[in-house]
């Protein structure tokens, strides 16, 4: 089967825009706190005339996409220089025009709906605003699948390079924070505080975040995906996980954690949950796709911050630790589970 | 030759034409539809426009035990009502498939939102509402919900690519089946008549103060409508293994962007021109019988669709244009309109686009102006959505 | 503040324009299509109808009406003086 490999990663999160900034937060364990999602510096890629209607959820994607573009060596007009495709997966979707649309229809009246807050809020627009401001004319696709979103999204990329269809995939993974999620959070139990993964609790902090990956055939400096599993029980994800020196968990503080990763933790002796770096996001396994990415790059596995680890740790059973494997597991229902392995020979 | 070739085993529809195939193929074939203002809600756009409402309480009852209860979610009874239809065309119960690897594959705009307006209204007004609108968002998106309703075990992935969502669910359960990810897939699209969605596309100046009408000079804009369509997609081998019927054959699928602009198709239709090369593969356009077209009778839609039709398949290709009977019903309408072009080859005959009469030569094609007999071998179903995607099925009948 | 100023820094900030002021914006200069230099497209026009309505109450409904009312600050000002309610 042919090979695909990440040839490039960006990231537009709570500690910063592009790999070097997560690198600097995941080596120097900082945490999200409190920090909003930057999106400066999409001018540097896009002229801000042609980015001028772009809502925040679209923004951070372009702004990610362009980042992995760039660390795969790519401008942006060097994009669409090859058959690509783009997929883009979302739990939440568009928030501010989501809202915005109400906000004008309730606060005004049924005459004063916004067409750009509606034509905003429909999901695939982030994709295909993607589309034209970097000329990209090949497949797409939105996938809005909570717990599922990484896995379909990876699967349609997977597709579509293996049989042709495209030579890469511009693969986005994200999220934006609204002041209303952040009421549902607290409603929810979470709150001040940082994220503690598999603490008692509920300690889910909602921080908004876009992970993007420019995928192709062959190994990539980052390494290549050598597979993605949808619907396994805790008992395969174990076992799938069981060849990777690193098991990255994508928990987010939410109060059931420990009951749903138990056994799979308990199986691995190394497993690391990152989300104190980034927040709480419910496609959390596209970013610790990054994490995973850049510590097979890197050829290190991360201290992160305190509470990033469950099991092992940086000192003892890190250390000198030259990761070939990493794999990637995500809850995607009531015992079932998505898992991603990255390899890099 | 491919290993894995993927079959259409079952049908499920629910639609303003009708709740049951059977039902909306007769109403249609006989030429009757009834747009009419909006009455599960109230909106007062500044041009309110008809639509294509499902009446309450005339689908089917569903006998699959949600994990939760979906009364006040049309999205998923409709998306449960079509579903029944087609397990049950297909030789299908929900016990069988309980625990086996089957994927899910939906479509869907307004099922994935958060916009419900009472609970935002409360909490702009810093009333903190109550959260049975969020836990309606969390627990209904519906690929996930069907999934665990089902104890299924394969892929599950909610599709929402506007318009085309519909065909792309389709699209995808073929590559899940083409991977060995699983043997059998539910594909479908559902969605519900909304404010917002009314309001949304009043906005933007595309919707027709009448009745709508695709490809006709008179178009001035769509009408909105509801439903679901459920097609049960499985590989060959795992049809023949069941020895249940095959109906049709998904041979091709095509998805590619415009680039052009965000709510405007490309003139030339390159985009679209794109998604039906990949979907016809390396069959000649000549041998497609007929088209099922968007055709959602906006002035820019239809004259950019005709166009690239008659491009790829000869200016006197078949077309039909299904929207007058059943509204532009967004997430669903590509999974419906899948339905209706497997409907069209199996029994040989296309409805009247309905209320067409007045060609225009900007749109070149000119589409089926009553009941239409058409060849049962090879068909197009073509969606253009929001965003500039294209999207396009090509589906084999079972032949003369 | 005049009405013609009024639209023209509503036109920018509704329609999220960058690097354009008021002063950039001629009274008589077309404000749509390839003459003018604000690089308006349909989306913005039909954004215009409803900032239009938000702000004055006046309808600009269909193709015809906005062909004249959006031909430029003049026309619209014009058209809005003439169908504000209560005029």
């Amino acid at each position: 089967m042919k090979p695909v490999g990440i040839h490039g990663v960006g990231t537009a999160l709570a500690c910063g825009a592009g790999v070097d900034a997560l690198r600097i937060a995941l080596r120097e364990g900082r945490e999200a706190g409190r920090s909003e999602v930057g999106l400066e510096g999409l001018e540097d890629f896009i002229p801000a005339n042609r980015t001028r209607r772009l809502d925040p959820l679209a923004r951070m994607a372009l702004l990610a996409a362009c980042l992995s573009l760039r660390d795969a060596g790519l401008r942006p007009d060097e994009a669409s220089g090859r058959p690509t495709g783009i997929v883009f997966g979302t739990a939440l979707g568009p928030q501010e025009s989501t809202f915005s649309f109400l906000e004008d229809i309730i606060g005004s009246g049924d005459a004063c709906a916004s067409s750009f807050a509606f034509t905003n809020s429909v999901h695939n627009l982030p994709a295909s605003n993607m589309s034209l401001a970097l000329g990209i004319r090949g497949p797409m696709r939105t996938v809005t699948a909570f717990g599922h979103t990484t896995a379909a999204a990876l699967l349609s990329a997977l597709h579509w390079i293996r049989e042709g269809v495209v030579e890469r995939v511009l693969l986005v993974l994200g999220e934006e924070c609204s002041a209303v999620m952040e009421y549902v959070v607290r409603r929810f139990g979470g709150g001040e505080g940082n994220v503690r993964p598999f603490a008692p609790g509920c300690t889910y902090r909602s921080r908004g975040g876009c992970a993007a990956f420019v995928l192709g055939g062959g190994d990539g400096p980052y390494g290549r995906l050598a597979s993605v599993e949808a619907g396994l029980s805790e008992a395969e994800a174990a076992e799938r996980a069981a060849g990777s020196d690193l098991l990255l968990c994508a928990a987010a503080g939410r109060a059931d954690e420990f009951n749903l990763y138990e056994r799979l933790w308990a199986s691995h002796r190394l497993v690391g949950a990152y989300s104190p770096v980034y927040g709480s996001l419910p496609t959390g396994p596209g970013v610790d796709l990054a994490v995973a990415a850049l510590s097979l790059r890197e050829r290190t596995v991360f201290a992160g911050p305190g509470g990033a680890w469950i099991k092992g740790s940086a000192v003892s059973g890190a250390e000198g630790l030259l990761p070939g494997a990493v794999a990637v597991a995500g809850v995607e229902g009531p015992g079932r589970f998505t898992l991603i392995r990255v390899e890099r020979r | 030759m491919r290993p894995n070739r993927v079959v259409v085993t079952g049908l499920g529809c629910l639609c303003a034409a009708g709740a049951g195939l059977e039902s909306a193929w007769k109403t249609m074939m006989a030429g009757r539809a009834r747009p009419a203002p909006p009455t599960k809600f109230r909106a007062e756009p500044k041009r309110p426009s008809p639509v294509f409402e499902i009446p309450g309480g005339i689908f089917r009852r569903s006998k699959i035990s949600p994990p939760r209860p979906v009364d006040k979610m049309p999205c998923l009874e409709y998306l449960l009502s079509a579903l029944e239809e087609a397990l049950e065309q297909a030789g299908l119960s929900p016990e069988e498939l309980s625990g086996r690897r089957v994927g899910v594959s939906i479509g869907t705009t307004v099922g994935c939102t958060l916009n419900d307006e009472g609970f935002y209204a409360g909490f702009r007004k810093g009333l903190e509402p109550g959260l049975d609108p969020v836990e309606r968002f969390l627990a209904c998106n519906p690929a996930p919900f069907l999934s665990e309703a089902l104890g299924l075990r394969g892929p599950v992935c909610t599709i929402n690519n506007a318009c085309s969502s519909g065909t792309d669910a389709v699209g995808q359960a073929r590559e899940w089946i083409l991977d060995g990810l699983c043997d059998l897939v539910i594909a479908g699209g559902t969605d519900e008549l909304s404010r917002v969605t009314y309001l949304g596309f009043s906005s933007l100046l595309n919707t027709s103060e009448r009745a709508c009408l695709p490809f006709d000079a008179r178009r001035d804009g769509l009408n909105l409508g509801e439903g679901a369509g459920v097609l049960i997609v499985e590989s060959r081998r795992s049809a023949a293994e069941r020895r249940a019927e095959v109906l049709a054959e998904v041979e091709g699928y095509g998805s590619s962007l415009d680039a052009y602009h965000v709510t405007a198709p490309h003139p030339e239709g390159s985009g679209l021109e794109s998604a039906l090369r990949r979907a016809l593969g390396d069959r000649n356009p000549a041998e497609v019988g007929f088209v099922n077209a968007h055709g959602t009778a906006t002035d820019s839609n239809d004259k950019v669709e005709g166009r690239t039709l008659a491009r790829v398949f000869g200016p006197g290709i078949t077309v039909v244009g299904t929207k007058p009977y059943t509204g532009h019903t967004l997430g669903a309408a590509g999974a419906l309109e899948a339905v209706f072009t497997v409907q069209g080859l199996l029994t040989g005959c296309l409805p009247a686009t309905l209320g067409f009469s007045e060609p225009d030569p900007e749109c070149v094609v000119v589409p089926t102006r009553a009941a239409t007999s058409v060849a049962r071998t090879l068909a197009v179903s073509t969606s253009l959505a929001f965003g500039g995607h294209n999207a396009a099925l090509l589906i084999a009948g079972p032949g003369p | 503040m005049d009405l013609k100023s009024e639209l023209k820094e509503l036109i920018i900030r509704e329609l999220k324009l960058k690097n354009v002021v008021a002063e950039d914006i001629e009274d008589q200069g077309p404000l749509f299509g390839s003459e003018s230099k604000l690089g308006l497209d349909s989306l913005d026009a039909v954004e215009l109808v409803v900032v239009v309505q938000k702000k004055f109450g006046v309808d600009i409904g269909d193709r015809n009406t906005a062909n004249v009312a959006f031909a430029s600050i003049d026309a619209l000002a014009d058209y809005i003086t003439k169908n504000r309610p209560g005029s």
